[in-house]
């Protein structure tokens, strides 16, 4: 976590708008793939699951996980990068 | 409509209930009725759908209950497929019980009061091998829910509806968010967790009360270990402290893996009752030597350097009073000096100085003296 990756930097970078859920850090195509099927297609619709769950980053973990099956590296980045991204937008 | 439609899951879950006290588990059915019925519990208890994972899957489990509730329970053809072979099962029994059966159009529910007054009633009696089985079947299904038997006081997260669940996660110190379909299923997972953590801190605690061993007294040690590691790592002097702290978070490191491992068979009890435990290591216990050390725990190069200067090297309590000493000494030396040495070279200087001075004004007076004869003299 000490180093963000160029896909990170670049989502905290700037509004999501309407960036797809690949965008997300920690997210590539299979989890992407995954996240789509089951509804979440854009970033902000992860973003509102982040927020509902009070941006606690071990319970949306925990969710991403179960969700997409993602390993807690990729969770771990998602949370990270969403929570800078509330930190610097909302 | 909502009343409805959980009247109708509350007659399904009845009616799965009587099927498994059946034992009809291997059926095609079996796991489609299980979800049906856990469905029906957490509709029960809050009114909103369950989210089990994800949005699309709700859906689909909406479109689920929708399509039969349209359809009404009864005329549903799965149901109805699925009652036949029942009550095939149901005569048998009943026949192999010796059990008049009633007219043969009569519906299921007869047999199935007739199954559970006779049979049911002969198993609290006489004790049969069958009755084992079924009762771990029991066991099983009421795992599922991650709800021991031996804590029966403690309520399903699944069947609390939404303001309770939050209230049950403010008495153990989580303030929850707003709880809606995706993220109920969340929260009655943390619940269930908080709940199982206190029940295994509970049952420790017992279990280390009950014990007067000798080896309690060495946990004790290692908790000591452990507790001194949390604290600084940098005091790790001798061997045995060392040794300790390894084994200290060889222990820490595996209690998440017993959770999950708990997690995914909650019920570890036997249908007896007695709790299912892992081993307690009985290694250095009532004095017996350590004959091996487990496997140190993954470390860093660079940490494992570090430790082995550190065995090399002096207790830092040593190497601080060896600090302080010389440190005395020296000041001790520097004042000493100061005193007896420089004082009087400085003194001395002092001395020198004036008599330097008034030798030069001298010298001056003489110079001074010495133009004007000169000029005199021309």
């Amino acid at each position: 976590m000490s180093t963000t990756s160029q896909k990170h930097r670049d989502f905290v970078g700037e509004p999501m708008g309407d960036k797809s859920v690949m965008a997300l850090s920690g997210i590539g195509g299979i989890l992407g793939k995954k996240l789509e099927e089951q509804g979440f297609d854009k970033a902000y619709v992860v973003l509102g699951q982040f927020l509902l769950l009070k941006k606690d980053t071990e319970m949306f973990t925990d969710w991403l996980k179960d969700v997409s099956g993602a390993n807690s590296r990729q969770a771990g980045s998602c949370a990270q990068c969403l929570k800078e991204w509330c930190d610097a937008f909302l | 409509m909502a009343g409805e439609e959980r009247r109708e899951r509350g007659e399904g879950r009845e009616r799965e209930r009587r099927e498994r006290v059946l034992g009809y588990e291997g059926m095609p059915y079996s796991f489609q009725g299980g979800r049906q019925d856990r469905d029906a519990k957490e509709f029960t208890g809050s009114c909103t759908f369950p989210a089990h994972a994800a949005p699309p899957k709700w859906t689909h489990c909406s479109r689920e209950m929708q399509q039969q509730t349209e359809a009404g329970m009864p005329a549903n053809p799965a149901t109805k497929a699925w009652v036949k072979p029942g009550c095939q099962r149901l005569k048998s029994d009943l026949v192999a019980h010796n059990v008049k059966l009633p007219p043969a159009k009569s519906k299921k529910e007869v047999y199935v009061e007739l199954h559970m007054q006779h049979i049911d009633q002969k198993k609290t009696v006489e004790f049969s091998s069958d009755e084992e089985v079924e009762e771990d079947e029991e066991d099983d299904m009421e795992g599922e829910d991650g709800e021991n038997p031996g804590d029966a006081e403690m309520p399903d997260p699944s069947a609390l509806t939404d303001d309770d669940l939050k209230a049950a996660l403010l008495k153990h110190g989580v303030k929850a968010g707003p709880i809606v379909a995706s993220t109920r299923f969340l929260y009655e997972k943390k619940l269930r967790k908080l709940l199982q953590s206190d029940g295994h801190h509970g049952q420790l605690n017992g279990a280390k009360n009950g014990m007067m061993y000798s080896d309690s007294e060495e946990e004790e040690e290692e908790e000591n270990g452990e507790d001194n590691d949390a604290e600084s790592s940098a005091e790790e002097e001798n061997k045995e402290t060392v040794e300790e702290s390894d084994q200290a978070d060889e222990e820490s490191s595996q209690e998440p893996v017993k959770d999950d491992f708990k997690h995914l068979f909650p019920a570890e009890i036997t249908p007896s009752g007695i709790y299912a435990t892992r081993r307690r290591p009985i290694k250095g216990a009532a004095g017996r030597p350590i004959q091996y050390m487990y496997p140190d725990t993954p470390v860093s190069p660079m940490t494992l350097q570090r430790r082995d200067v550190e065995r090399r090297l002096v207790p830092v309590h040593i190497q601080i009073l060896v600090f302080v000493t010389v440190t005395c000494l020296l000041y001790l030396i520097y004042v000493c000096v100061e005193d007896n040495t420089f004082s009087p070279i400085v003194s001395l200087l002092d001395n020198l100085n004036p008599g330097s001075n008034s030798g030069e004004a001298l010298l001056h007076k003489t110079e001074a003296q010495d133009t004007p004869a000169l000029s005199e003299w021309e």
